[in-house]
């Protein structure tokens, strides 16, 4: 018979299994974020970096690192970190393996209020530059108005679940009748929109951390980061969630307001991330897939390892994305689908023996 | 710890399942509730264990109402294990019997958290499989994963709902052989069954539910070839073998008449 200290001592064993995951992956995260630093159109080497740190660097070198890449960076780690934990959570609150908050309409509602801030309010269009066929000459405006849709989306569906029931069905139709009917208000916009206001909508709906600045770092974080401390409080509640409704119940959870805050929270956090950087797809699906694959499906670690990927897998799309046909940027939501795609298939190929979702 | 019902009604959308449901359990007691499809089991124990509302009849534990109780102190003095789970989280053992804790802790496990999962599963004979994912488990095995978990949330009460429902003898008897013990040792049992003869082997109280509302009840001097056909609305006979007894269905009672 073993004894119940030995039993205690092989669970020790086995989160530690995730505690490495998390630990190799902030590895990689180092490893990527330093990369991310020194590569892309402007020339800056290590060797440069290392005389900026100790003071010596010039001010050109200090220019792209603190006002252009460092934002870009922290911004795409938090946004990574962002999407990916709400999806996880989104999907353990749905007990579905195909939500995710953009399942729930936001990214389309998001989109919508930045093609409304463009022709309705005049946001964009009217200026261009030299790098782009459009630009948008006052993103402040279409940040406020995508975010302001998105939590409009998330009211919508929030409201239909309270009156009628807040089962997991209910709230993903929600979602989708919610995401089409934006689709449907992009395509009017788009429809009447001249070449010029088209373009920019189009380019602010590509996902791209190039938007970043220090303003935007703050507000992300100040926002994001009690957020994902709520998320990190409540793994407890999701898990039991996953068991059923009915047996959460027993336990003593209000399902309904666990539910109703997990989705709230996912949202908001989903829908501040669209409205500044635009829709970046596929991280927050596929992440917590990677992550479920990689350390098991219900894991004590699945939140805080999909919060470490997704910020990794981000960045280091983004720094992929600057530089695969540089001097030319690519949008990183074109870059996410590209390499989270085969990524998840191969994994799915792979160790097809390890259930990871019921 | 005594658990009381009086007068209790439910209706799902205008549809009466349980009618002036009254009974009162003792600690210690091994109940069986039968009878045949759709007479109100598992409604019943949903309504004890506080999961349905009612406001109509009341469910007192030690003459407190089950409303005025707080849910996470309910659920620390009654576990309820669920019919079937048709969706079991991808959880490993350890995890899903610490979940039974939950009433517990608030945002992580603690220390005598670990340490009653660890005792759970030892008592259980579980621990060889302690680190093993739920879903590679036999469904003898998983069935007696969730009444670990039930377990590890210490409690007064068990209620069971149809639990050996998807087990072959052994397991059944395996499953019914720890509850039993458990009775022994001061924990009230309340369990839903269909096989009528495990009900009475294991059973000191049998509560007969037909249509929702009580047939009968009491101990095994009911089970009679009178109630057991008005029960189930088949023949019936019953066999005596030492001091047990078996009932054997015998066919639908129109057929057996003609």
């Amino acid at each position: 018979m073993i004894m119940p200290e030995r039993i205690l001592e092989q669970y020790k064993q086995h989160l530690k299994r995730g505690v490495r995951f998390i630990a190799s992956v902030s590895m990689i995260l180092l490893t990527v974020v330093s990369v991310s630093i020194v590569v892309g159109s402007a020339e800056v080497g290590f060797v440069e970096l290392y005389q900026l740190l100790t003071g010596k660097g010039t001010a050109f070198s200090a220019q792209i690192v603190y006002q252009i890449r460092l934002p870009r960076i922290i911004g795409g780690m938090l946004a990574g970190t962002a999407l990916a934990t709400s999806g996880a959570v989104v999907q353990s609150l749905l007990r579905n393996p195909l939500a995710s908050p953009f399942t729930l309409g936001i990214s389309g509602a998001s989109a919508f209020g930045a093609a409304f801030a463009i022709i309705v309010l005049g946001a964009g269009s009217t200026y261009e530059s030299s790098n782009d066929a459009s630009a948008i000459d006052n993103p402040y405006l279409v940040t406020s108005s995508a975010f302001l849709w998105s939590i409009l989306s998330v009211a919508v569906i929030i409201l239909v679940s309270k009156l009628r029931d807040t089962l997991p069905e209910t709230i993903v139709l929600a979602g989708i009748a919610v995401s089409t009917l934006f689709g449907a208000g992009i395509s009017a916009m788009q429809y009447f929109a001249d070449d010029i206001q088209l373009a920019s909508i189009v380019f602010w709906t590509f996902g791209d951390l190039g938007r970043a600045t220090w303003e935007y770092v703050m507000i992300l974080g100040i926002s994001l980061v009690p957020i994902m401390i709520f998320f990190h409080y409540q793994t407890w509640n999701y898990k039991s969630l996953r068991a059923g409704d009915e047996y959460a119940k027993s336990l003593g959870i209000k399902i309904d307001w666990v539910r109703l805050s997990g989705m709230l929270a996912a949202s908001l956090a989903t829908a501040i991330v669209v409205s500044f950087f635009g829709v970046i797809a596929f991280v927050g699906l596929v992440v917590p897939h990677i992550v479920r694959k990689m350390i098991g499906g219900d894991d004590p670690m699945t939140l805080p390892a999909s919060a470490v990927f997704g910020g990794m897998f981000l960045v280091g799309s983004d720094t992929l994305a600057r530089t695969v046909i540089s001097p030319v940027m690519l949008p990183v939501g074109i870059l996410t689908s590209f390499i989270g795609a085969p990524l998840f298939l191969f994994l799915l190929l792979k160790n097809t023996h390890k259930a990871y979702w019921s | 710890m005594k658990i009381a019902i009086h007068n209790l009604n439910f209706s799902y959308n205008g549809s009466r399942v349980l009618e002036n449901v009254s009974n009162c359990i003792e600690k210690g007691d091994f109940v069986t509730l039968v009878g045949p499809n759709g007479s109100g089991k598992s409604t019943l124990i949903k309504c004890m264990a506080g999961i349905l509302k009612t406001k109509n009849g009341t469910v007192r534990i030690e003459n407190r109402k089950i409303e005025s109780v707080l849910p996470a102190d309910l659920a620390k003095q009654m576990a309820y294990v669920p019919q079937s789970e048709h969706r079991t989280p991808v959880f490993t053992v350890f995890d899903q019997v610490l979940l039974g804790r939950k009433p517990y802790f608030n945002w992580r496990p603690g220390k005598r958290d670990l340490a009653v999962t660890s005792r759970v599963l030892r008592d259980l004979r579980l621990e060889h499989i302690a680190m093993n994912d739920v879903h590679r488990l036999s469904g003898g095995q998983r069935q007696a994963v969730i009444i670990a978990r039930a377990l590890a949330q210490e409690p007064d009460i068990l209620l069971l709902d149809e639990p050996t429902s998807n087990l072959d003898m052994k397991h059944q008897i395996e499953i019914l052989e720890i509850l039993k013990s458990l009775a022994q040792n001061g924990v009230t049992i309340i369990i839903a069954l269909h096989d009528i003869n495990m009900a009475i082997r294991y059973a000191n109280r049998i509560i007969m539910l037909k249509r929702g509302r009580v047939f009968t009840a009491g101990g095994r001097e009911i089970i009679t070839v009178e109630n057991l056909e008005n029960l189930y609305e088949v023949k019936v006979s019953i066999v005596k073998q030492g001091e047990h007894q078996f009932v054997i269905p015998c066919g639908h009672r129109n057929e057996t008449e003609k």
